[in-house]
């Protein structure tokens, strides 16, 4: 049933096209480029069927004076309405005047026909000078071009677009590139749009490549099609726009867009845009490069919140995601900017120090959204705040800075205060927890740490031995006090401390004397020291009287007397006696040296 | 002369009651959970006893339960100096610097010898020095008059210079101006004013050491990372 509904449908609108063909009535025209040319130029021949919706194809005249080494065909069907255009390329044969017959078409039982049209061909330096509308010589394409100004009252992205294009209007694919502003500031969005024309069809899988950038950021923000005449040809085109805006002050390249694309014929089958596709090679279209002078925001007069952001229209607002709070819980402040300009690479808001509060870092999200060929864009900021008690508290408002560039001042924006009102914590204190669930070994497992437990008072605590003493300064005075005193005494005694040594080395001498001549020496040394009597070559009377002299005591000059005599005799003695005596000598000479040393002392 | 003396000893015994009973109380709050009623007892007694090394922990405990880390620390500092030998005190403050990111000993040294070198109060410290030095003061003084005991003298000289090598570091040590950045992020300036630039952030709890002053800003040193910065006094605790 719905196979005949379809088919009925499908006679009705074919019966209908073909009756609406008929209605409107079939025309032919036919037309050259130029009817003035030279044996090198090319001849084209257009040829326009409008209200055929076959594929008729026109037939040409006998073209004696001509070649025809090309042809394309393209068809445009509208509401039913089809108009078929043919292009044939032919290179004339010979100089002379010529005539182009009427071309005729067989439709529908009837016969169209176009006038003929006359066209002169020169010899190359028979050419006359060209009229400009007619005969395109470069000096005409350059007035002609000088004429395809973009008319007034263009956008200036528009008008440049249009100018750059009529630049290139001898081309039959081309692409053109620019921007709105070449100095914009850091962050400053500008657009750049970069547009496809092209005169004559292409295979429809044509690769674009967007612009290599550097010192940019690019965001897409549209893409359209149009047309546009330029030296009375009809281009179509595409166009691409993106948003710029520098990352730093300096240059900043756009590099050349391209598409790689396959020309063919528009009245070609499938078959036929198969096969080019196969056969052939893709050319490629290439934009013009394009420098930025990338400038930076005036530091005069720069606000303290300003984070790099550049563009217009702004707004800020500021939300808490709850407005009553337990002390120790989280609240979630959102600050959302939005605005015109890219708000993507601009520092994160910064909060300021809130008393009361724990404030954890700021965490961003942006995005931008094409708008009307612009680019709007929004950044969401997020920071935790934790009150630490409880009360009425107010966060301020935050303040946010950016500079508009068509005025060229900076504006600040400021968020509305939100009010919090926190309560006294319910919940206990988790604590602080490390390591938990660690595995301590012989069967424990330690489950989290927190701190230690209060202490009672440490007021009580007597202070040690060693506290006390150092809280007694002049005891370290006193040390060196005492240092000080023995240096003294060690220094007025030091005569003394030699004798003492002295008589420590006589008595050492006497315990090591193997033979009265060294008992001998020994107590020589002795009386020299203790009473200054030299007793080297004396004889013994001598001696004893000048001991007398200096008050040695009688039964000690009378023990002196006999070790003496007694030295003297042992040291004429034979060898093996004088040893043994010796030892004998040397300790009755300790004896009298001690008694002596006494003597002195009481 | 009797009646006086009873009347000193129970004045002080009513004193000591009082305070043993304040201490109750603030124990109490915090048992309870109210951290702070029982910090603003402590903080109250501390007025009276401004020494006492456990006053300061349990204030420490009061700021690490509401969270304010970098006070808490600060605090543990305070009892720590007065008290060093207390594992209690060494525990809770390792706890609060580390929730800080910070190290209360420091990396490859080992966890003993910072505990013998901190094994003593500075007035203790004093106090053996002292007594070192009348040791070698006496030997050396017998040896001076009488020439003996030189080698004890010798060994006391020793002594006496490894005491007095560890008091000195250690009076350096306390000589530095050390603080906590109690504010929650403290930013390191390169100059003493908000214009300006904020090269680091110290988050609560970070040990910095004060090196100069002017106006509210003080200029620090990060212990553990060696960053030097201005930053507001306000943000700081001086320990």
């Amino acid at each position: 049933m719905r196979k005949r509904i379809f088919l009925c449908f499908f006679l009705f609108f074919f019966a209908l096209s073909h009756a609406a063909a008929d209605l409107n009535g079939v025309s032919m025209t036919a037309s050259v480029n130029r009817t003035s040319l030279t044996t090198e130029d090319e001849l084209k021949l257009t040829v326009t069927i409008d209200g055929v919706a076959t594929d008729a194809m026109p037939q040409l005249p006998s073209l004696p004076a001509f070649n025809v080494y090309a042809s394309a065909a393209t068809k445009e069907i509208n509401n039913f309405h089809a108009v078929s255009t043919f292009e044939y390329i032919m290179l004339p044969r010979f100089a002379g005047k010529t005539l182009i017959g009427p071309v005729t078409l067989h439709y529908g039982n009837k016969m169209y026909q176009t006038q003929p049209i006359e066209v002169t061909v020169y010899r190359p330096s028979q050419a006359p000078a060209p009229a400009p509308a007619k005969t395109p010589s470069s000096a005409a394409k350059t007035s002609r071009r000088a004429a395809d100004k973009a008319p007034a009252g263009l956008p200036p992205l528009e008008r440049d677009l249009y100018n750059l294009a009529a630049q290139n209007g001898d081309k039959t694919y081309f692409m053109v590139a620019t921007v709105e502003n070449a100095k914009p500031y850091v962050n400053q969005t500008v657009t750049l749009a970069v547009r496809f024309y092209y005169s004559r069809p292409f295979v429809d899988n044509a690769p674009y490549t967007a612009p290599a950038i550097s010192n940019l950021f690019m965001e897409e923000i549209g893409t359209s099609d149009g047309s546009q005449t330029i030296s009375g040809r009809v281009y179509a085109y595409m166009e691409k726009r993106y948003a710029l805006s520098g990352v730093a002050a300096g240059n900043a390249q756009v590099g050349p867009a391209s598409v790689k694309y396959i020309p063919t014929s528009g009245r070609a089958s499938m078959l036929d845009r198969m096969l080019a596709l196969r056969m052939s090679e893709p050319e490629t279209a290439s934009s013009n490069p394009i420098s930025l002078d990338i400038r930076s925001v005036p530091v005069e007069l720069r606000p303290k919140n300003f984070y790099g952001a550049v563009g217009s229209s702004y707004q800020i607002t500021a939300s808490a995601d709850r407005r009553e709070v337990e002390a120790g819980e989280a609240v979630n402040l959102t600050i959302k900017v939005t605005g015109e300009g890219n708000l993507k690479p601009t520092a994160d808001l910064k909060l300021p120090s809130l008393p009361g509060f724990r404030v954890y870092d700021v965490a961003s999200t942006s995005g931008a959204v094409p708008s009307n060929g612009t680019l709007r864009s929004y950044k969401i900021f997020k920071a935790v705040i934790v009150p630490l008690s409880s009360g009425e508290y107010v966060v301020p408002g935050l303040f946010w800075s950016y500079f508009d560039p068509k005025t060229k001042t900076y504006r600040t924006l400021r968020t509305e205060p939100i009010a919090l009102r926190v309560t006294p914590s319910t919940k206990e204190d988790a604590g602080f927890d490390f390591g938990a669930n660690a595995d301590l070994g012989g069967g424990f497992r330690q489950l989290g740490q927190d701190i230690r437990y209060l202490k009672a008072s440490a007021a009580a605590q007597k202070p040690g031995l060693l506290t006390k003493i150092a809280s007694y300064g002049w005891l370290l005075w006193g040390a060196l006090v005492l240092l000080a005193l023995a240096g003294v005494v060690a220094l007025l005694d030091k005569s003394a401390l030699a004798g003492k040594r002295e008589r420590s080395k006589v008595l050492q001498s006497l315990k090591n004397a193997k033979n009265a001549e060294a008992v001998s020496d020994a107590l020589s040394a002795f009386i020299l020291l203790r009473y200054g009597v030299h007793t080297a070559s004396l004889p013994l009377r001598d001696i004893v009287s000048a001991l007398k002299k200096r008050s040695c005591p009688a039964n000690l000059l009378d023990q002196f007397q006999r070790i003496w005599q007694l030295l003297d005799a042992a040291r004429f003695a034979p060898a093996h006696l004088q040893n043994q005596n010796a030892q004998e000598l040397a300790r009755q000479a300790a004896a009298l040296i001690k008694e002596m040393e006494k003597g002195s002392r009481s | 002369m009797r009646n006086l003396f009873f009347a000193v000893c129970l004045t002080l015994a009513s004193v000591c009651t009082a305070y043993a009973a304040d201490f109750n109380r603030a124990e109490q709050l915090y048992r309870q959970g109210h951290f702070a009623s029982a910090l603003a007892e402590y903080e109250e007694l501390l007025s009276t006893y401004p020494n006492d090394p456990f006053l300061y922990y349990n204030i420490g405990n009061c700021y690490f339960k509401m969270g304010v880390r970098g006070l808490a620390a600060a605090n543990y500092y305070r009892a720590f100096r007065l008290a060093p030998r207390d594992p209690d005190i060494r525990h809770n403050l390792t706890l609060a610097l580390e929730s800080a990111g910070e190290r209360f000993v420091p990396s490859g040294m080992p966890q003993a010898l910072h505990q013998a070198f901190f094994g003593l109060r500075t007035d203790e410290l004093k106090g053996l020095f002292i007594l070192s030095l009348w040791l070698f003061c006496t030997t050396a003084s017998v040896w001076l008059v009488k020439r003996r005991f030189g080698r004890a003298a010798l060994a006391a000289a020793l002594i006496l210079a490894l005491l007095g090598g560890w008091y000195a570091w250690r009076k350096n040590i306390e000589g530095q101006r050390l603080a906590v950045v109690a504010a929650p992020v403290a930013e390191l300036r390169s100059g003493p004013g908000t214009n300006f630039p904020a090269n680091a952030n110290a988050v609560q709890g970070r040990l910095v050491i004060i090196e100069d002053a002017r106006d509210d800003w003080y200029e620090v040193v990060v212990k553990s990372e060696g960053i030097k910065g201005w930053t507001e006094a306000n943000s700081l605790e001086i320990i």
